[in-house]
């Protein structure tokens, strides 16, 4: 674990999200990855919530986004924080803290995963629904990802074990910038002896189609971000 | 070249996002707090955010932005890293001590910028959270736990901003009773864990 760690970011983040003009915060969690229903792995959930309550307690809007499997397990969560941190509705939930739960990516499309829009900015763009989501992130000013799953250079999120979630996880990475290939150093070699078409080269190759080619999920047939209005939770009941 | 391709990628897609939301802010008017955005006057307070990440594997959203070290030295890491980067990283042993890790070390920063009422109550949050939701790592089995029990509390040594507040969260956590000679206005954040737990029985 220790070669993960960047020293410096933690105070980076704190920084950044604890001045005084972030005034709005996204905390992103999640991880679909238990077998069982719901499927919501605990950690990070509790840290999620106790990190947005310290924002709230800040006076900063905290908005919570996860998938819809997890609903039941982060929304008892945070209510019981309300209750045990003496936070009263009014002030809190509804007020500066907001639960967004988005469909999983199998209860966006009416075939289920078989049919997926093939254009990504056309799916996004000619689907009304993205704009709760849209609206629901316009004001914010930081995002943070707390144990959050996300597809991997396959388009699929994964569980440590290499198990795909595609399935359970909504595509809440779309806020996230993508990554740097971490194959593209590894092919580094002398000029002259690079070999198109070796397979390294067509491993990396197929991975950046993938990629490139908005494959949010599941390779290049997998395209499009949606929002089903009613998904969207707001916890001011 | 890969890159290039991605950031049109994304570039088209933030695009499309900024239309459909400045459309929707047009016809809802609301978000005018956050409209003194220059740089990208289409939408008020948009992109670019400022994205950061808690992970303790590999394959969580952001941890792209280690994604070298990740394959170097995580167990099936090239299968299992997220594609998706980031602004800052805080990887932990569990992602929990790394999200109360931030909160703790908000609380330094809230002492030179407000008063200290609020950091007080951020580090006793973070504390008392931390007992309890190492508790419930523990007796749940969850998978990053079982892969490294104790990586917390080298990741805590490693972010010496968030040292001294975390470390002694972890000195409770693995003492026990510390946490019930905790007074009881300091155990704010036992909830959650409690809670995650109950819901998940």
């Amino acid at each position: 674990m220790k070669h993960l760690i960047r020293p410096n970011d933690i105070a980076l983040v704190a920084s950044e999200i604890g001045r005084s003009t972030s005034r709005s915060i996204g905390i992103l969690t999640g991880f679909p990855c238990i077998q069982d229903d719901p499927p919501t792995e605990n950690d990070g959930v509790p840290g999620s919530v106790l990190l947005g309550i310290a924002l709230a307690k800040m006076g900063k809007r905290v908005q919570f986004f996860t998938d819809a499997c997890n609903e039941h397990v982060i929304s008892q969560t945070l209510k019981e924080g309300q209750r045990l941190a003496h936070l009263s509705a009014e002030t809190f939930i509804g007020d500066r803290m907001q639960l967004h739960c988005v469909d999983s990516l199998h209860d966006w499309f009416d075939d289920g995963l078989d049919e997926v829009p093939k254009d990504l900015s056309a799916a996004i763009l000619a689907n009304p629904r993205m704009h709760s989501l849209v609206r629901a992130c316009s004001s914010l000013d930081c995002l943070v990802a707390v144990e959050r799953a996300s597809p991997t250079f396959d388009g699929h999120p994964k569980t440590m074990k290499g198990r795909s979630m595609t399935g359970l996880v909504s595509p809440l990475h779309w806020m996230f910038p993508m990554a740097a290939d971490p194959l593209v150093g590894r092919r580094a070699r002398p000029a002259g002896e690079a070999k198109p078409g070796s397979p390294t080269n067509e491993k990396h190759d197929a991975i950046s189609t993938s990629v490139s080619a908005g494959s949010s999920f599941g390779g290049s047939k997998r395209e499009g971000i949606h929002l089903s209005d009613a998904s969207v939770l707001a916890l001011d009941e | 070249m890969y890159e290039a391709r991605a950031n049109e990628q994304r570039d088209m897609g933030l695009s499309a996002l900024k239309a459909g939301a400045a459309v929707d802010d047009t016809e809802h008017g609301d978000d005018t707090e956050h409209g003194d955005d220059t740089e990208h006057g289409d939408i008020p307070g948009a992109w670019p955010w400022f994205c950061a990440c808690v992970g303790d594997g590999g394959n969580e959203l952001g941890m792209g932005a280690v994604a070298a070290q990740v394959i170097d030295h995580v167990s099936g890491g090239e299968n299992i890293v997220s594609a998706y980067t980031c602004d800052g990283v805080v990887a932990a042993g569990v992602s929990e001590w790394g999200a109360m890790g931030i909160a703790a070390a908000l609380a330094e920063f809230w002492v030179d910028e407000q008063s200290s009422t609020y950091s007080e109550t951020a580090v006793q949050v973070a504390i008392s959270a931390d007992v309890k939701s190492a508790e419930v790592a523990v007796s749940t089995g969850v998978e990053s736990m079982e892969a490294t029990p104790l990586a917390g509390v080298e990741s805590m040594e490693a972010t010496p901003l968030a040292g001294v507040e975390s470390m002694e969260s972890m000195e409770a956590a693995e003492s026990g009773p510390a946490y019930h000679r905790l007074p009881e206005e300091l155990r704010l954040a036992a909830f959650p864990a409690s809670a995650a737990s109950a819901a998940l029985r």
